[in-house]
């Protein structure tokens, strides 16, 4: 059963009652949450998401609630909890839905050390992974939805899940993010995307989200063998090119983007290693002509 | 097998080879173990007696998570006790390590599969200056800058203000005796240095006498304000009680107690092992201890405030309220009630500061 | 201190490292730090762990000349001592005492 067989009725009493249990790549997911847009974004972005049946086992508990207190009516907030704890400040009422998502990386980044996680977005073709790691402000995300819209698939547009042995990355397929600008870049270039409700104000600015196809997420148990790790960026109206990037560069970037490196020491480095080594690795720069930025990967997973 | 939720994580550690099937008693384990820190140890257990392969593939990826973490721990701790020997190096300070470190570096059973947070270490008192100064020369800076914080812990407490390494983020706590001196128990910490055990495998470095570190630990527990560890601590008192725990160690163990003043938390700690993790103390040892026993109404209220409070939080509502009501108690053992209530009262108007 | 001192790695047995173009990275359970070595740090790194029980500092220089195919002056001499002290701050190498 998947997210869309339950009736909004159905979604409703689980998301108040004994919470909605998703499956999501490797990740199984309780949700709580009385907010209408929390269970509008649920219905729209986790549509094709699996449905846990009994038996099956739950790995993070979560939940996206009005705190209680008298701001309750004037100023309405939201608050994540993690196993019934809050620890985290509440965000305005509005923000309800980014909150869930970004609570649920928080769930993955700071407790899968079965993994390497990685601050990056993963696509994958012909079977074999492109890993882009990149801060914000790189256009990862716009690039990242783009290259779904041309049919690679999504495995992740944050968290690259890489096992220890550092030839697989597991997929995480979630809704993809974007902020600001990039909203309606990506509406304009992939018409058909559904792209839910825009908050404004957040940190970041307006944030919305498009939903993953459901191929990306039907294939949720399919890992991807390393192919290229590309650094990008953005830089408004330049050409569109590919440049040499060292291997021990893009060993350092990933190294840096690791959520968990720490933790893995010696392993983690030897993981790293032979994913560097099974890639090819590129410095990439782009200028907003996305066709044009799409082409260049296309012409990657055709080489390989 | 149904079990009481609160109890879950304390049976699965007793007796980790009996495994449990079920979905829901699964993810409460988890969840519990989680928030208590105890995933690490119940994964090294269930390792331990080679269950660890049994556990479906879903649970079984937490605890090999959260055995990643503690190995990353255990590298850590062994590297900062590395760096403060560089950084104490030559000054003949006898530096007494303390808690998880103790356990890591004199290889004790509580270290395993132990989940760390800061390192404590026990210095004498007239060498803290000194002691200090060359920690900041090394990098570690002092937190808790308010001057009223400053002034809690280092008059009040039995501790400098917890230093923190400006590079490496370490969290570092200087004790020079184990319980405050505002706390009426009238402790010579020169007894704990004269009783410690130098480490072999780290010089430079003691950890205290079997006695004394069951000693520390039940007075941690027992004195602290925070019980957010509260079931780990106890599991740590389990493990050392097992480990020393022969003939001669049980009469010994009380005599201590009485010299340093520390009856009351070792009959709590006797106590509570005993009752929640089935720790095996002889029957005329708990009957030793009763004379530290509190009066037999404060007994009963301290029992179910405790019981409540060793669970872990998500366990059952009333945990919250027991481990507020320690935390008052907690403060209030370590101060007089004036001083507490002043303290209290600055703290939470502190709060009220514009940042 | 000897006017030729002999290096050699710090704990070899706590390094890992991997090597693509001539570009080391390594790895250093001392510390627990991870590594981006330049040209010539990699260069001085990799002869270090070739010579676990150490090398003399001169012959070092002119091993990594040799290699590089370049004479063994002043300047290189002066930029391998500089790039020695470095891995020696990083506890990749010490200098052997006399």
């Amino acid at each position: 059963m998947i997210v869309a067989d339950l009736s909004a009725g159905e979604l409703r009493r689980r998301l108040t009652g004994p919470g909605l249990r998703i499956r999501v790549g490797p990740v199984a997911a309780e949700i709580r949450s009385s907010f209408d847009a929390v269970q509008a974004g649920l219905a729209l972005h986790y549509a094709a998401h699996d449905v846990l049946t009994a038996g099956d086992f739950a790995d993070f508990r979560v939940s996206v609630e009005r705190p209680l207190g008298v701001r309750r009516w004037f100023a309405p907030q939201a608050l994540f909890r993690f196993d019934g704890n809050s620890m985290f400040t509440p965000l305005p009422a509005a923000q309800a839905f980014p909150l869930l998502e970004w609570g649920l990386n928080w769930c993955v980044s700071t407790h899968c050390h079965q993994y390497i996680v990685i601050h990056a977005a993963v696509l994958e073709r012909n079977g074999r992974a492109l890993l882009l790691p990149a801060p914000p402000g790189s256009g990862k995300s716009t690039l990242c939805a783009a290259l779904v819209a041309r049919g690679w698939r999504l495995l992740s547009d944050e968290l690259a899940l890489v096992e220890l042995t550092g030839r697989r990355i597991v997929p995480f397929p979630r809704p993809i993010s974007l902020k600001n600008r990039s909203i309606d870049t990506v509406a304009r270039f992939w018409p058909d995307a559904a792209i839910g409700a825009v908050v404004p104000d957040t940190l970041k600015g307006s944030v919305a989200h498009v939903r993953p196809p459901v191929d990306s997420v039907r294939r949720g148990d399919e890992a991807a063998t390393p192919g290229w790790v590309v650094l990008p960026r953005y830089e408004s109206g330049a050409t569109t090119r590919i440049s040499e990037l060292s291997k021990a560069e893009a060993f350092m970037r990933l190294v840096e983007s690791a959520f968990n490196y720490d933790i893995h020491g010696r392993a983690g480095f030897e993981a790293l290693a032979e994913l560097v080594d099974a890639s090819a690795c590129h410095a990439f720069t782009y200028g907003g002509a996305l066709d044009e930025a799409v082409g260049m990967f296309d012409r990657f997973a055709q080489a390989a | 097998m149904k079990r009481v939720p609160s109890r879950l994580l304390a049976h699965a550690l007793r007796e980790p080879q009996r495994l449990v099937e079920e979905r829901d008693a699964w993810e409460a384990l988890i969840r519990h173990g989680r928030e208590a820190d105890l995933l690490g140890t119940l994964a090294f257990r269930l390792d331990a007696c080679a269950g660890l392969a049994q556990v479906p593939a879903a649970p079984r990826a937490h605890l090999i998570a959260a055995q990643n973490q503690c190995r990353a721990q255990q590298a850590a701790v062994r590297r900062e006790t590395a760096e403060i020997a560089r950084a104490l190096h030559g000054r003949g300070v006898p530096v007494v390590l303390l808690k998880g470190a103790a356990y890591l570096l004199a290889g004790l059973p509580p270290a395993r599969g132990r989940l760390f947070s800061d390192i404590d270490i026990l210095v004498p008192k007239a060498r803290l200056p000194e002691v200090e100064s060359a920690l900041m020369l090394a990098g570690f800076a002092t937190t808790h800058l308010h001057p009223y914080d400053q002034r809690y812990y280092r008059r009040w407490m039995h501790e400098l203000p917890p230093m923190q390494h400006v590079k490496r983020l370490t969290l570092l706590d200087v004790h020079h005796t184990i319980v405050p001196e505002t706390a009426g128990v009238r402790l010579d910490a020169g007894a704990l240095f004269r009783g410690a055990v130098p480490l072999a495998d780290a010089p430079g470095f003691h950890v205290l006498s079997p006695l004394d570190m069951v000693l520390h630990s039940a007075t941690h527990l027992f004195h602290n304000e925070e019980m957010t560890h509260g079931l780990r601590d106890l599991v740590d008192l389990d493990a050392l009680l097992t480990h020393f725990g022969d003939r001669p160690f049980w009469p010994a163990l009380v005599a201590r107690a009485g010299e340093l003043d520390l009856g009351r938390p070792l009959y709590y700690a006797l106590r509570f092992t005993s009752r929640m993790l089935g720790t095996a103390v002889p029957g005329d040892v708990l009957a030793d201890v009763e004379r530290y026993a509190p009066p037999a109404p404060v007994r009963v209220v301290m029992d179910r405030l405790l019981e409540a409070a060793l669970q872990p939080a998500s366990a059952q509502p009333a945990t919250r309220w027991a481990r507020r009501a320690l935390y008052l108690r907690g403060h209030w053992l370590k101060m007089p009630v004036p001083l507490l209530a002043w303290h209290l009262t600055a703290k939470a108007l502190r709060r009220e500061e514009p940042a | 201190m000897s006017r030729d001192p002999l290096w050699r790695p710090f704990a070899p047995d706590a390094v890992a490292s991997r090597s693509w173009n001539d570009e080391l990275v390594v790895y250093n359970d001392v510390t627990g730090s991870t590594h981006h070595l330049g040209v010539l740090g990699s260069a001085v790194m990799t002869t270090l762990l070739l010579h676990p029980t150490g090398i003399a500092q001169t012959a070092l220089v002119r091993g990594i000349a040799d290699d590089a195919g370049v004479v063994a002056d002043g300047d290189l001499a002066a930029a391998v001592e500089r790039a020695l002290a470095d891995l020696s701050e990083l506890r990749l190498a010490t200098a052997v005492p006399a």
